[in-house]
């Protein structure tokens, strides 16, 4: 059986689109307006609602529990990696010293935190090894594979072991290599790919600390 | 590079003596003298080379599963038999360079068959080339056995996020200041050696 819609009826739909679309328009230059300069753009990823971060507890370098919901810190960095990765890793660690430094006296607010993808040979002194070389007050964390497997997937980070390389390190590990920016309320707020400019994610950091201490 | 030259100035010479000579004894007449086609061959030099700073890192008992010491893969010499079949092999590092082939023949980098440091004793024996690449965000490494294409009149950059030299099982931490010297095996034959600085982060 065909349906046929009086025409009327589309008419009177098309005009009540319009309408609420002028509005809607109309809204959003006041609202642009009223806000003015004041609307930071994030060079990072943004998405509403901002999506949780579901606590956990993991171990730190120093072979200390590390719970994120009481990291008294303002902001959180959180990054994924392993000691083996001798590229992407590093690359993402000094852009994130870079960063650390670009922020100056705001960097004492902001924990910056290296996730393993690589539980088996990234033990709390290994990790701990590398970031004395890189940041001290970096915190490297590790754990058992279940528990970081919760983290993983929390975020989002594809983690996937790598046997068929053939390389004289074993395997490899694939993996998500974007960096976020985790804020107190502990609402994941901006993600920043693989490569983004380490003065750009200075930037975010400062409007997150900002914000939180205007708010 | 310096031999190369030298050979295609001899060759070069010598292609002009022989006309010249003929004309000399029977033909007044000048002939043209023919212009050397030289014999299509890459010219690939390196420049820009640098390193990352690189954590030596201990054994560690706990650790499970680490590199495989008795891999085939491995580059150069044998595997240190007090080394332990688990746990991490030192700890790894990244030297990045540009390639630049300014010859008329294609040419790969095949190997790094020799990498040192300044400091007496071994630095590292296992070094491959690698290739990160990207899709969806997520990083992939991949080992390249095939080496690292170099076409005629094109440059190739090793950088991060790309290709890079990976070092494993590095014997001491290299910090800035720190140069790596390495010693690179082409598909034409040819070795090359180059420096790479450590950098400051």
């Amino acid at each position: 059986m065909k349906l046929s819609i009086p025409s009327r009826f589309i008419a009177s739909v098309t005009h009540r689109t319009l309408l609420l679309l002028l509005v809607l328009v109309s809204l959003f230059a006041v609202v642009s307006t009223a806000c003015g300069e004041d609307v930071y753009e994030f060079a990072g990823a943004v998405s509403y609602p901002p999506p949780d971060v579901q606590d956990f507890i993991l171990t730190d370098q120093n072979g200390d529990d590390f719970q994120m919901s009481t990291d008294s810190n303002e902001v959180a960095i959180v990054f994924f990696g392993y000691t083996i990765c001798p590229d992407v890793c590093p690359t993402t660690l000094a852009d994130m010293i870079k960063a650390k430094r670009s922020l100056g006296t705001d960097a004492d607010r902001v924990s910056f935190i290296w996730v393993t993808v690589d539980p088996e040979r990234d033990t709390p002194r290994v990790l701990g090894q590398r970031i004395e070389v890189f940041d001290p007050e970096f915190v490297g964390l590790s754990g058992t594979r279940e528990s970081l497997e919760k983290v993983w997937e929390d975020f989002g980070i594809v983690v996937e072991r790598d046997d068929s390389q053939g390389s004289a390190a074993g395997y490899l590990v694939s993996h998500t290599a974007n960096t976020y920016l985790v804020d107190r309320d502990m609402k994941n707020r901006v993600v920043f790919p693989f490569g983004t400019a380490s003065d750009l994610i200075a930037a975010d950091i400062a409007a997150i600390l900002k914000e939180q201490k205007e708010s | 590079m310096l031999r190369k030259s030298l050979t295609l100035v001899v060759l070069g010479v010598a292609l002009l003596i022989v006309p010249l000579m003929s004309a000399c004894s029977s033909d007044p007449e000048p002939t043209v003298v023919p212009t050397a086609t030289p014999v299509p061959a890459p010219d690939v030099s390196i420049t820009g080379a640098w390193a990352r700073p690189a954590a030596m890192i201990a054994e560690d008992d706990d650790a499970m599963d680490g590199m495989d010491m008795d891999d085939d893969s491995m580059a150069m010499g044998d595997a240190d038999d007090s080394m332990p079949m688990k746990g991490p092999a030192g700890g790894t590092g990244a030297v990045y360079f540009m390639l630049t082939n300014s010859g008329n023949a294609d040419d790969t980098l095949v190997e790094v068959i020799d990498i040192q440091i300044e400091a007496p004793g071994d630095f590292s024996e296992m070094v491959e080339l690698h290739e990160t690449t990207m899709t969806d965000g997520v990083m992939k490494m991949q080992k390249l056995d095939a080496g690292i294409p170099v076409p005629a009149g094109e440059s190739v950059e090793l950088k991060p996020g790309g290709f890079h030299v990976m070092i494993m099982n590095i014997k001491r931490s290299l910090v800035p200041g720190d140069e790596v010297t390495l010693r690179l095996k082409f598909a034409s034959g040819d070795e090359q050696t180059v420096v790479a600085e450590v950098r400051e982060l």
